[in-house]
């Protein structure tokens, strides 16, 4: 994969194949956030799809001051909480079925493997489905994403603090909830 | 004799876990260890209803800890009482593990096989949309793509043609009269206003034109007068002289002057 600010230098020039090798290499992190703040596969497909039209708009925005992955998370974050405003009414469950999603299991190899991958996430959906809102943003941006606690501070505007501690309760609050799911997870 | 040999082996603390089985399923050596041996629950019982009563659960408290401990940021004393917890607390090592385990596992709810239709819709809706570009950028990228078009030299004569419309042939364009004053200029006339179009920025060189034309002007002018005063001074010459006229016949005839 090439680096990415070649890739943006190429985007901006209007380099097909450079727009469609960075959708490629990021749509995955795009979905995730539109899925869990949209809750429903369909309606984060059409906002994802969105969000890469509004990144492409504004490449030349992006001064390389901060990295490329959370400038385009923090604007997916606002087309979703756009979007949420929108509809005004969020779906009651997680709509995300696992088992319908062939795809999120991609890393497994065998269908043994496949299967029971397939069952642990769809138990980590479940458990971040059961948390708070705030608690599952913090677990989305710091655990998923990867994101740093300083970048999740300027994204959120809140202290490094406040995103610390908030942080760490959401992890705890993810084990508890994964204890009470199922308590053999992590055993072997 | 069995019996004996395990109570014996009771009494002197060197138990074996064979022992401890013939223990559970024979009662007269269960009730020899239950004398001998202090019920090991009833201690921890004892001690977490002590800690219970004295301070919060120290699980909890572990609990809220271990994200620190597992990323490391947990350091001295908290780091050690920590480690004495885990040692012989087996749940809360179990929280441990579901939490590195999940944090392992979290990172992998990101689709990172490609959706194919996905990247296909999105690559054909974004050529729609143009960048956000700067003023300069817009302009630059403006002419590149003007000057490249094939029909550019036809649409280059043509606003030649406008431009020069406007400047030369409709009336009150500031070169109107442009063709006229070439003409009066070329044929030595002295001009008010020189080539009007330049205004104020006549050159030397036309200022000189000018100049040039006028002593032509003067000095023609001059030598017309000088001609018509020679001519007048001739014509009066010869009309004040006396006229003697004679025919050739008289004079041939009697030789009279009349």
């Amino acid at each position: 994969m090439a680096e990415i600010s070649a890739l943006i230098q190429r985007c901006r020039q209007g380099d097909a194949l450079a727009w469609e090798a960075l959708v490629r290499e990021y749509h995955g992190r795009v979905l995730a956030v539109t899925r869990h703040y949209l809750r429903n596969a369909d309606e984060a497909r059409d906002v994802a799809q969105e969000i890469f039209i509004r990144v492409y708009e504004r490449l030349d925005s992006f001064r390389g001051e901060e990295t490329f992955v959370p400038w385009m998370l923090r604007l997916a974050r606002n087309c979703c909480i756009d979007r949420i405003r929108r509809n005004k009414v969020r779906t009651p469950e997680f709509a995300v079925p696992v088992e319908d999603d062939p795809s999120i299991a991609s890393e497994a190899h065998g269908p043994d493997e496949l299967a029971h991958q397939s069952e642990r996430q769809a138990m980590l959906y479940h458990a971040l489905d059961k948390m708070s809102a705030t608690s599952r943003e913090m677990i989305l941006m710091k655990e998923i994403q990867g994101l740093k606690i300083e970048e999740i501070s300027v994204m959120l505007k809140v202290p490094v603090g406040t995103v610390k501690s908030r942080s760490n309760r959401a992890r705890t609050e993810l084990a508890r909830r994964i204890r009470t799911l199922d308590p053999s997870y992590g055993v072997g | 004799m069995v019996c004996e040999n395990i109570q014996a082996r009771l009494f002197e603390r060197s138990e074996s876990d064979q022992d401890r089985r013939h223990v559970e399923s024979c009662p007269e050596c269960a009730a020899f260890a239950a004398a001998i041996l202090p019920a090991p629950l009833e201690t921890d019982d004892s001690l977490q209803s002590i800690l219970s009563v004295t301070q919060e659960s120290a699980c909890d408290q572990a609990e809220q800890r271990l994200p620190d401990w597992i990323d490391g940021a947990l350091q001295g004393l908290d780091a050690e009482l920590l480690d004495g917890h885990l040692r012989h607390c087996s749940g809360c090592e179990e929280f441990a593990t579901i939490l590195r385990q999940a944090e392992l596992e979290l990172p992998t709810l990101i689709e990172s096989e490609c959706d194919e239709s996905f990247v296909a819709a999105v690559v054909a809706a974004t050529p729609l949309v143009e960048p956000t570009l700067t003023w300069g950028q817009r302009f630059d990228r403006w002419v590149a793509a003007t000057v490249s078009r094939p029909r550019i030299a036809w649409e280059g004569a043509y606003l030649a043609t406008a431009c020069l419309a406007l400047l030369f042939i409709i009336p009150g364009s500031p070169f109107a009269d442009a063709s006229t004053r070439a003409l009066q200029w070329s044929q030595g006339e002295q001009l008010e206003r020189p080539f009007v179009a330049f205004g104020e920025q006549l050159t030397s060189g036309s200022k000189d034109a000018n100049l040039w034309v006028r002593r032509a002007q003067v000095e023609s002018g001059i030598a017309v007068k000088t001609a018509k005063r020679e001519l007048g001074t001739l014509w009066t010459r010869l009309a004040s002289t006396p006229t003697t006229t004679q025919t050739p016949e008289e004079g041939r005839g009697n030789g009279e002057i009349k």
